[in-house]
């Protein structure tokens, strides 16, 4: 590339980005999204952790007393203090009934049901009158059969010390090795912010590939194209357009992280941006660059190929789905990230700046695979831009008629 | 040193050829019409010149060297199909293409609100493209490609879509950029507007040349055989009149073509000996006629 190429790019480059950046839309997307995401995350989480603290007033009938104080302490360590649980040893049906209209009055949460025939039978009724708390069952179920078996131990003799103890089980603590960090928790989100990388870089991928698209459609459609050509190469309107509008996105993902490690000190509370390791984070940029290079140049050759969107509309789909199909393996590659599934998939440059990602996030795949992966990455980038740009030389030229599939592929052999 | 030459250049798409052994050549200082019917090869024939496309044979030179991008900074180009960015400013338009075209964003700035002072837009510079009228867009397109003063400017169809006043302000214009040295190059399929402008001219049709060269000299070398007369009485000796070779007769009025080498003083004796002659003129061919004859004679 020349000086004079060199200065066409960069002028059309600045043009693209700016015009991007000073449009509401851009101004909208890149601020109020996060604040968005963080409502539509944090709200029914806040919600959820109000919750917890609500007092549930359950009424536990059991003849039994010990079952039933063995049912209480395990529902109170279960639930954390949740429920309040009233033990009553009146089993007749009189009660029952008096017990159901104080849940329907809503005065009552719930009662748990266990009669002289349950206890025989291992059998319990849990009453509500709203499935509210259907994250909780399985708390109420666990305590319940916990009680139980408790019982049955205790009818074999078996001394309540020993009981305790048979019934302790073990606390498991999971750690990455790669993780600085030793917390758990944190490392479990820190895989789930990966994921959300993950799902990001297909969306970012997307958007700002159509963009080019419509860009490029809109200038072939307005006529602005054939005032740039006397001034521009095709060669140099693709890859300023390509540069100027990635630049946009860069930003935009950039201002999105800040407002994310931003948005997490306030409260306290994590966005768990800061949890991942810096070297994923390069590999973000990284993989978003070259990625976005690679679609970038077929969305920028399907709209010039076409004269309109809904004409380029069926390619888009086209060209997305490799990109679909990496994301519907993000699981499978997350849950075992060398099996031969993955390294192939994470191999092939359509899908590596999603699968590759995966991988690096989960455990760092063998050095060959990686420098593989780029190589082919890159060299599927120099390819498909050379392609493309044959493509938008020429179609960016061609009105009127939607073009067939040969006749694009004639279009490589013109001069 | 010709400003433009164009050596037996040759384009075609798949089967169709849109540019057929086709030379030219336009010196400086010039007006010249590239002039033909849609579909003739006008445009191809432009965009090989700035280099849009490439010849699959033949020669461009441009400013007496051979085709290169740099010399595209001494071009202004108006093309047929019109385009701005309509979502933004005038100004960023003019400043964005104005640094396409070699200048600093400020200059072309400058420089264009200059010339929307000219051409009545200046209280629109900062106004988006969107609001104007597609007659305004058309001053702003025109502005944008004489930023850099280009020492040659082309035009594709420079009228269509002007009022008359618009097109009359253009008009004044190309002649001021004339009178300033500059070569410009019309291209239209509306002879009439352009033949008073042009200096040279080439007709084409299906990628031809069908004639070429100064306007003078092509008008003269078709004499002066076209004739109108305005009669009363019969007509009919026209159609008999061993000197015309062909006649459009309206009753009390015809147009009238001589045979090559007839005189008209002849037929003006023949017309008073026939019927009451109220008006006798001599007329030069027009261009669409020059343009008609050649085709037919070609067709055979």
């Amino acid at each position: 590339m020349d000086r004079h190429a060199l200065r066409n790019t960069w002028i059309i480059c600045k043009h693209e980005c700016f015009k991007r950046i000073r449009t509401r839309s851009f101004l909208v997307t890149t601020f109020l999204m996060p604040l968005f995401l963080a409502a539509v995350i944090g709200i029914p989480a806040f919600l959820g952790a109000r919750s917890n603290h609500d007092n549930q007033k359950i009424v536990l009938v059991c003849p039994q007393k010990d079952l039933a104080e063995s049912i209480r302490e395990r529902l109170d360590v279960n639930t954390k203090g949740a429920y309040h649980v009233t033990i009553d040893a009146d089993t007749s049906d009189a009660e029952h009934q008096r017990l159901l209209d104080l849940v329907n009055a809503g005065r009552l949460d719930g009662i748990i049901w266990i009669d002289a025939d349950s206890i025989k039978a291992g059998r319990a009724l849990y009453q509500r009158r709203t499935a509210r708390d259907f994250i909780w069952q399985q708390l109420v179920r666990n305590s319940v059969s916990g009680g139980f078996n408790r019982m049955r131990m205790a009818e074999y003799g078996i001394k309540p010390e020993q009981i305790k103890s048979m019934l302790q089980g073990a606390e498991v603590e999971m750690t990455l090795t790669t993780a600085t960090r030793g917390d758990s928790n944190q490392d479990s989100a820190a895989i789930i912010i990966v994921l959300l990388l993950a799902t990001m870089l297909f969306v970012t991928l997307l958007s700002y590939g159509v963009m080019i698209m419509r860009s490029v459609l809109d200038e072939k459609a307005s006529r602005v194209i054939e005032v740039l050509l006397c001034s521009a190469t095709p060669d140099e309107l693709m890859s300023g357009k390509i540069l100027g509008v990635g630049a946009v996105g860069l930003l935009q993902v950039a201002v999105w992280g800040i407002m994310g490690i931003a948005m997490a000190k306030p409260n306290g509370s994590s966005s768990g941006l800061h949890l991942v390791p810096l070297p994923l984070l390069i590999y973000f940029g990284i993989f978003y660059l070259l990625g976005y290079l690679l679609y970038s140049a077929m969305f920028a050759a399907v709209g010039a190929a076409f004269n309109s969107t809904d004409e380029a509309q069926h390619w888009t789909f086209v060209i997305i789905s490799p990109l679909i199909f990496a994301c519907t393996l993000i699981t499978p590659v997350a849950a075992s990230p060398n099996s031969s599934l993955a390294v192939i998939m994470s191999l092939i440059p359509f899908c590596s700046p999603v699968l590759m990602y995966m991988r690096l996030a989960i455990e760092t795949p063998p050095g060959w695979q990686i420098g593989l992966c780029f190589g082919l990455l890159i060299g599927a980038i120099y390819l498909v831009q050379r392609i493309a740009t044959q493509i938008y030389r020429v179609g960016i030229l061609m009105y009127g008629k939607r073009p067939t599939i040969r006749e694009v592929f004639r279009w490589l052999s013109y001069a | 040193m010709v400003t433009v030459e164009l050596a037996r250049v040759r384009k075609s798409y798949d089967d169709f050829v849109a540019v057929d052994d086709l030379s030219f050549s336009i010196s400086p200082h010039q007006i010249f019409g590239l002039l033909g019917p849609n579909g003739a090869g006008k445009t191809s024939s432009i965009r090989m010149m700035i280099g849009i496309i490439r010849p699959d044979a033949g020669s461009v030179r441009l400013f007496g060297e051979p085709f290169e991008r740099r010399h595209l900074h001494k071009v202004g180009y108006l093309p047929e199909e019109r385009g701005l960015y309509r979502k933004i400013t005038v100004r960023e338009n003019l400043a964005f293409l104005g640094q396409l075209s070699g200048l600093s964003a400020r200059d072309a700035i400058a420089r264009g609100r200059k010339w929307a002072e000219r051409l009545d837009i200046a209280e629109w510079v900062d106004k988006r493209v969107e609001e104007m009228s597609k007659g305004m867009q058309q001053k702003v397109q025109f502005i944008a490609a004489l930023l850099h003063e280009p020492e040659m400017i082309i035009m594709d169809e420079p009228f269509s879509g002007l009022d008359p006043i618009n097109a009359n302000l253009l008009k004044d214009v190309i002649l001021e950029l004339k009178e300033q040295g500059r070569t410009i190059l019309f291209s239209t399929h509306r002879m009439d507007q352009v033949e008073k402008l042009c200096d040279a001219i080439c007709l084409v049709n299906h990628g031809r040349a069908v004639v070429q060269g100064p306007l003078r000299d092509i008008k003269a070398s078709y004499g002066s055989r076209f004739v109108q007369i305005a009669y009363e009485g019969d007509g009919k000796f026209l159609a008999r009149c061993a000197l015309v070779e062909s006649c459009n007769n309206y009753g009390n009025y015809a147009e009238v073509k001589l045979r090559p080498g007839a005189n008209s003083q002849d037929l003006l004796r023949a017309a008073m000996c026939a019927a009451k002659i109220s008006r006798f003129e001599v007329m030069e061919p027009s261009l669409e006629e020059i343009f008609i004859d050649r085709v037919e004679k070609a067709n055979g």
